[in-house]
């Protein structure tokens, strides 16, 4: 328990701020964007059919609609969502090999295992906090942009998918910052690899793809198919479950086992 | 009395490369328990071994007669640990840090930080990230004693303390040690374990290549002899295979000597002496002799 309540004060600050600036971002942009997209500024007929939007996840179609242009920013969110989940999931084990402060905590009398839950469980809360906030500050933006707000469970849907890509993004995290601990860069590694994600994600988008598409989470939560289901893809979510798992095991059983050394 | 490490052909390798080979000794309970070995011989393998931040590649190391990798928790408990170096968490101050690790045992331990921080000048009101090198190692002698433990593994303790914190560790050390506590303490400088400790291993290459009691070993083993003769000592005279770091010069020569006296003496006699000598050699010598 003091692992856990250590890791969570040292992510409380880090937490607040990312809440913060997230929440009110959403809150903020969402009516610009409602008003330029919805407002008829733009002849959304011209852009039907345009590429971009088939790499973002939407169509012209449903992003002319409030919920659709919540849709849009929250696909680039999705982004920096995942950076910080990768983020904290990296850098809460790399940070003890970086500092040298290994050799205090794993030999303090905690099992290795726990000691992966509480570290892992602690980035967990701090993107779900953030998630949370997000999700809050969608909701007073909904209500800004269209009388009544918007439809809560497809905004609960749409939110979720920037959630769960930043629950994705901190079990990976973690999986690669148990396995490889002398990381120095993890802010720098976070950003490269959620990107490349990304980019894999518009790739198999535009090849259109249908194996290629398990490849990239940002893949699994297409905005529009959400906004015209109302759910997720049974088996993307299935992929996404399963490869989860993976990461937290083996994440988990390459921590226990590893030898703890640090960098000089 | 009960053996409280206990190794047994303990190996580590990385990779192909040889941390220790084959090394086995047991600490028993209640002892200051030496542990010397030039850098890179496996001393600090060995303790992270113990510590189970090093999974052995082969043989057995064990604590309070548990597995050191299985029940490396359960030993934690009773573990002291100071590394040789020490980190911590730069935007903690002391005294956080110190509760910190108060918390991680669930004991209070309010009363014994505060007289250990006394005692040792420690100021817990500063950050980590301005501490000195001394200061970390401070902060390091009480996160490692401020539980009261019955093991208190010391690597390299006294590097970075001055001479008047070293005297106050040694102190300390010693109050631990009437206290019940068990002490492993490996070090560089010979002089301090051979004042401190009861008896000693010491490290070659990954290898142990000898346990024993310093006594023994400064008594029992080799003898240092000097000898000033009337003539000029010819070049071989002292050349044999039980005499070791031989030197000449002139009508002087000094050397270590493990074998029978009487046969030694006679040899000196020989030469028509004017002075001779012969003293217990320091744990250095002895060192010195088994590196050379």
């Amino acid at each position: 328990m003091a692992i856990f309540k250590y890791e969570m004060r040292q992510l409380r600050n880090y937490t607040f701020w990312w809440a913060a600036a997230l929440t009110l971002f959403i809150f903020m942009i969402l009516p610009s964007y409602v008003s330029m997209l919805s407002g008829g500024t733009i002849d959304m007929g011209a852009l039907e059919g345009n590429p971009m939007f088939d790499l973002l996840g939407v169509d012209a179609n449903v992003i002319s609609t409030p919920i659709g242009c919540y849709g849009f920013i929250n696909a680039f969110l999705a982004i920096a969502g995942g950076i910080n989940g990768m983020f904290l999931g990296l850098k809460t084990f790399t940070k003890e090999t970086v500092q040298k402060t290994a050799d205090y905590i794993y030999t303090k009398p905690y099992k290795r295992g726990f000691v992966f839950f509480a570290k892992v469980l602690s980035a967990l809360i701090s993107v779900s906090v953030v998630g949370l906030c997000y999700f809050i500050g969608s909701i007073a933006g909904g209500f800004v942009v269209t009388p009544g707000g918007f439809d809560i469970k497809t905004l609960a849907l749409l939110t979720g998918s920037f959630c769960l890509l930043q629950i994705y993004f901190v079990l990976f995290g973690a999986f690669v910052g148990a396995i490889y601990s002398k990381i120095r860069t993890s802010l720098l590694l976070s950003s490269g690899v959620v990107f490349i994600f990304y980019v894999f994600s518009a790739f198999s988008s535009k090849v259109n793809n249908d194996l290629f598409k398990f490849v990239s989470p940002f893949s699994y939560f297409g905005a529009s198919k959400i906004i015209n289901t109302g759910g997720y893809n049974t088996a993307y979510m299935l992929t996404f479950t399963v490869l989860c798992f993976v990461f937290a095991v083996v994440g988990y059983m390459a921590f226990v086992k590893k030898d703890v050394t640090f960098i000089s | 009395m009960s053996a409280i490490i206990e190794i047994k052909n303990l190996s580590k390798f990385y990779g192909r490369q040889r941390g220790i080979e084959d090394v086995s000794f047991s600490v028993d309970e209640g002892e200051i328990f030496g542990f010397i070995g030039p850098n890179g011989a496996g001393k600090s393998t060995t303790i992270r071994t113990l510590l189970a931040l090093f999974e052995p590649t082969g043989g057995s190391a064990a604590i309070f007669g548990k597995d050191c990798t299985k029940a490396a928790a359960e030993i934690a408990k009773d573990v002291g640990y100071l590394p040789s170096e020490v980190a911590y968490y730069d935007n903690m101050k002391v005294k956080e840090l110190l509760s910190y690790t108060a918390a991680l045992y669930k004991k209070d331990c309010t009363a014994v930080i505060n007289t250990l921080c006394q005692r040792l000048h420690l100021d817990q009101k500063r950050k980590i990230a301005d501490l000195s090198f001394g200061n970390k190692k401070k902060v390091g002698i009480v996160c490692a004693l401020l539980h009261s433990p019955k093991l208190i593994i010391l690597d390299e303790p006294t590097a970075g303390l001055d001479p008047l914190v070293q005297q106050t560790f040694f102190e300390i050390l010693k109050e631990e040690n009437k206290r019940g506590a068990t002490i492993f303490f490996s070090s560089h400088i010979l002089s301090e374990v051979q004042r401190f400790c009861q008896r000693v291993a010491i490290l070659k290459d990954g290898r142990l290549i000898s346990v024993g009691d310093i006594k023994e070993l400064t008594e029992n083993g080799y003898k240092k002899v000097s000898v000033i003769a009337k003539n000029v000592v010819p070049a071989d005279y002292f050349k044999a295979d039980n005499i070791t770091q031989l030197m000449q010069d002139g009508v002087s020569a000094s050397f270590m000597y493990k074998g029978d006296v009487d046969v030694l003496f006679k040899k000196i006699a020989k030469l028509g002496i004017i002075d001779a000598f012969v003293e217990e050699p320091s744990l250095e010598e002895i060192f010195l002799h088994y590196y050379k």
